[in-house]
């Protein structure tokens, strides 16, 4: 760098040595000083800077102003151009212009003045502030468009950004939530305990895999809506935990249809069972009606005793017997119905199958004999338990029973029975149970009648189908979806030598319930 | 035969019912049977045996109603009184219509039980009388000759002598000797009492 | 015999019947008029007024069956039935009841009725018998 009497050779040695572009210039604007950066700069040689204005290096705006300043400055005016730094625009050698950061200092102790301009090229920061900017308004249209509601909080749980469909579902606005702690201002309250777990185990776990909860946030108006959550910890370049991201859905809809699905079906499994227990009413009074008779007659049987002369002890005293026994009779056979058509909430426990079959086993037989036919128990000897819905499985069981009686008993099947040749065998119906060789239980229920014919197979579980008079067509879709509950699934399979047979395999007993 | 006594016999599947019966009829000093099951009581039943059924229509195996039946075709007359735990109108009427001298569902008083033994009991006694009665008929009946039964049916149809006669193409005095015969094989005082031992023995519905 | 669906149709004992009267006797109330409801379909359906003017018909040829719907103002249905049985032995006789009223039923076929249909609600039971009983 040449200079004209101004820096020394040790300070123009400096300048060449800085990034920035620096011009030193005397009171008239003469350039004094032009650095090796300037040179790159402009374009210029240092040589054919020297002693020209400075306004060369600006845009004609620029060019007037600057004169101005400088005439202000001198004149002992404001240093406008003195101190802070500016964007200004400037002119290459080749006419292109272009930005800078320029600040500008007065040499102190100079006289005359002479100012040093530094010139920093901004482009790059520029691109990359407007690159910023743009990516910045980018997210913040992912943000916004996403269906998904998107809150990320710092460490202490206060929310530092929300989308709008967050705001929507919160119906807030987001000064107001912003700031403040998300889980006490936005978590509905009996949910608040979970919020913070799971917040907490966010920090604090080392990985960055999402993690899922759900619960429920409460609205400005008050209600309240089920959302399931999937979070990550926020990190910063130490990879500590610095907040959270959570986005999450709004399933609260979705939620209401599944419960109101439940509980439909839950109605119509009890309309279901309740309009068996009706058809098997014939069955039910005749075993009710059994131990009464018994107890009325041992009753009136010993009051007649009593009345005689010398009264014959032990049949009286075994009559008692009798009739204790007998009530006790009625009343577990009414417990039994009872259990039968209770609304109860669902509840697996780890059974033996067969007890589960002989509980019922009076009823049913009775629903037997009012059909005129016979049941039979074929009950395998060793089975493991099974995780099961005990009256669940009992009402498919019954419905199953039931429909093999009432199918024996119709005029078309027993004109088909008669066309098979099997004349009036009695009706039987079996119920079996064995182990397969998964080790787990089958249970069958079947018959000898005329079993099902083609296109009557493919209809049989669908619900509302019905080949009985006055049936409600439910009973085999609901004990299907029971079974289907259960992770297995209701069969039907000909028996031989002719027949029906329906059948399901439940899953043995783990230790782990599913 | 008369002098045998009566014995109610009590058929139903169920222990309790079964037995509480057993009390209940020897409370009343009526001597009972118990059976539980239809083919255990027809195996041992010998039809010269007074008394009375009471039967439960319910049963494995061989149902009461099926029983009643059996002992149709093979012409016992004991009366059935039908007991159940179940029953409706239809069974009650299908049951009565095969015959059956009463029906009860249970629990029932015991009264009511004993007093429908005891009128089945009599109805036994009446319907064996009424057999002894008829077959003596037939007895006596089976004594006449041709000619002589063919006197019998027309007269009993109320036709006069000369009417006879002329149907059979004899004389009037051979039918008035053929009718004092009839009158004294058959043992019969009168016409009327006559009529009356034919109908008895004729079939009717 | 001859012509058994014309006027002059032989009846099962042999005697000739113009059997087409329906008879129905029982007491004015709300069952007997529901059995003449029932019946209201079929011609010749006759309900005679009085105990007297119901035995008289009872006893005529011409009635193909009786329906005794209720007790009458004299009598119960068992007295009643069994003074028409007398009269007729071979008449199709049916008794309505309750429903459920297993006594009452086994009483009526002691006393000689030839079948017991409960109202309700076997109204099409009671319809059939009637067709059955004027062919």
């Amino acid at each position: 760098m040449r200079d004209m009497g101004g820096p020394t050779s040790d300070v123009l040695a400096l300048l060449d040595a800085t990034f920035d572009a620096v011009v030193i210039m005397d009171d008239r604007g003469r350039i004094s000083a032009f650095n090796r950066s300037a040179e790159e700069m402009f374009g210029y040689r240092a040589a054919d800077a020297l002693g020209r204005n400075v306004s060369m290096l600006m845009t004609s705006a620029d060019r007037m102003a600057h004169d101005d300043h400088l005439r202000r400055y001198l004149g002992g005016g404001e240093p406008h151009i003195l101190g802070k730094g500016r964007d200004v625009r400037v002119r290459h050698r080749d006419g292109s212009e272009f930005s800078v950061f320029l600040s500008v200092g007065r040499i102190p102790n100079s006289n005359p003045p002479q100012f040093v301009g530094y010139l920093h090229d901004n482009t790059l920061r520029r691109k990359a502030l407007a690159t910023l900017e743009r990516e910045r308004q980018l997210n913040r249209l992912y943000l916004d468009l996403a269906q998904v509601m998107l809150v990320a909080t710092n460490r202490a749980g206060a929310v530092q950004l929300v989308n709008q469909r967050a705001l929507r579902v919160l119906r807030v606005d987001a000064a107001q939530i912003i700031d403040s702690s998300w889980v006490d201002g936005c978590v509905a309250p009996e949910d608040r305990g979970v919020a913070r777990n799971s917040f907490r185990a966010l920090l604090m776990s080392g990985s960055d895999e999402p993690q899922s909860c759900e619960y429920h946030v409460r609205a400005s108006d008050g209600e309240d809506r089920f959302i399931t959550w999937r979070g990550v910890a926020l990190r910063d370049a130490n990879n500590v935990a610095t907040g959270v991201m959570l986005s999450g859905e709004d399933i609260t809809d979705q939620r209401r249809a599944e419960t109101e699905a439940h509980r439909a079906l839950e109605r119509m499994n009890n309309v279901s069972r309740l309009a068996t227990m009706g058809e098997m009413a014939a069955g039910i009074s005749h075993e009710l009606n059994q131990p009464l008779a018994a107890i009325a007659n041992y009753a009136q049987a010993c009051a007649r005793l009593l009345r005689m002369p010398s009264a014959d002890m032990p049949e009286i005293s075994g009559a008692l017997e009798q009739i204790s026994g007998q009530a006790l009779r009625a009343g577990e056979i009414i417990r039994r119905i009872r259990s039968l058509v209770r609304n109860e909430d669902v509840r697996r426990e780890s059974q033996d199958i067969n007890d589960l079959i002989r509980e019922v086993h009076t009823l049913l037989a009775s629903d037997a004999r009012v059909h005129d036919g016979r049941l039979e128990l074929d009950l395998a000897p060793v089975l493991p338990r099974v995780t099961v819905d005990g009256v669940q499985i009992q009402q498919v069981l019954m419905n199953l029973v039931h429909n093999a009686f009432e199918a024996q008993g119709t005029d078309a099947a027993r004109s088909e029975l008669a066309r098979i040749g099997n004349n009036g065998a009695a009706f039987e119906v079996r119920i079996a149970t064995r182990p397969t060789d998964a080790g787990d239980v089958e249970v069958s229920v079947s018959d000898l009648g005329p079993g099902l014919a083609g296109e009557v197979e493919q209809k049989i579980f669908e619900p509302f189908f019905t080949t009985k008079q006055t049936g409600t067509g439910l009973g085999l879709a609901i004990s299907r979806s029971i079974i289907k509950a259960h992770d297995a699934r209701l069969g039907y399979r000909a028996n031989q030598p002719h027949g029906a047979c329906f059948y399901f395999v439940l899953p043995a007993h783990t230790e782990m319930p599913r | 035969m008369k002098d045998l006594p009566q014995i109610v016999y009590v058929v139903d599947d169920d222990d309790a019912v079964r037995d509480s019966l057993r009390l209940l009829l020897k409370s009343a000093n009526i001597a009972c049977e118990v059976h539980g099951a239809a083919q255990e009581f027809l195996s041992g039943y010998d039809p010269v045996q007074p008394g009375c059924l009471v039967l439960d229509v319910r049963m494995p195996g061989m149902s009461g109603l099926e029983m009643q039946q059996e002992l149709n075709l093979r012409g016992a007359t004991i009366p059935v009184i039908f007991i159940t735990g179940h029953g409706d109108i239809p069974m009650a009427v299908e049951a009565m219509q095969h015959g059956a001298f009463d029906f009860l569902q249970k629990p029932f008083r015991d009264q009511e039980l004993l007093d429908r033994v005891q009128r089945a009991l009599i109805r036994d006694t009446e319907n064996r009388a009424r057999l002894r009665h008829t077959d003596r008929i037939r007895e006596r009946l089976a004594t006449l000759s041709p000619r002589e039964r063919e006197v019998l049916d027309l007269v009993t149809q109320g036709k006069a002598n000369k009417m006879v006669a002329g149907d059979l193409g004899v004389s009037q005095r051979t039918v008035e000797i053929h009718r004092a015969h009839v009158m004294q094989k058959m043992e019969a005082g009168s016409l009327a009492e006559l009529v009356r031992m034919m109908m008895a023995v004729a079939p009717h519905r | 015999m001859a012509g058994s669906n014309d006027n002059d149709g032989a009846a099962l004992d042999g005697t000739t019947r113009r059997a087409r009267i329906i008879l129905v006797a029982g007491q004015s109330s709300q069952r007997t008029r529901e059995v003449l409801d029932t019946l209201r379909g079929f011609t010749n359906v006759i309900w005679p007024p009085s105990l007297e003017a119901a035995l008289a018909q009872a006893g005529s040829n011409d009635v193909a069956c009786l329906v005794i719907a209720d007790d009458l103002r004299e009598e119960s249905i068992d007295e009643f039935l069994q003074e028409a049985r007398e009269l007729q032995r071979n008449l199709p006789i049916f008794v309505i009841t309750d429903p459920d009223d297993v006594a009452e039923a086994v009483s009526a076929m002691r006393h000689g009725a030839t079948a017991v249909i409960e109202i309700p609600p076997s109204y099409a039971a009671l319809r059939e018998e009637v067709a059955r009983a004027i062919q």
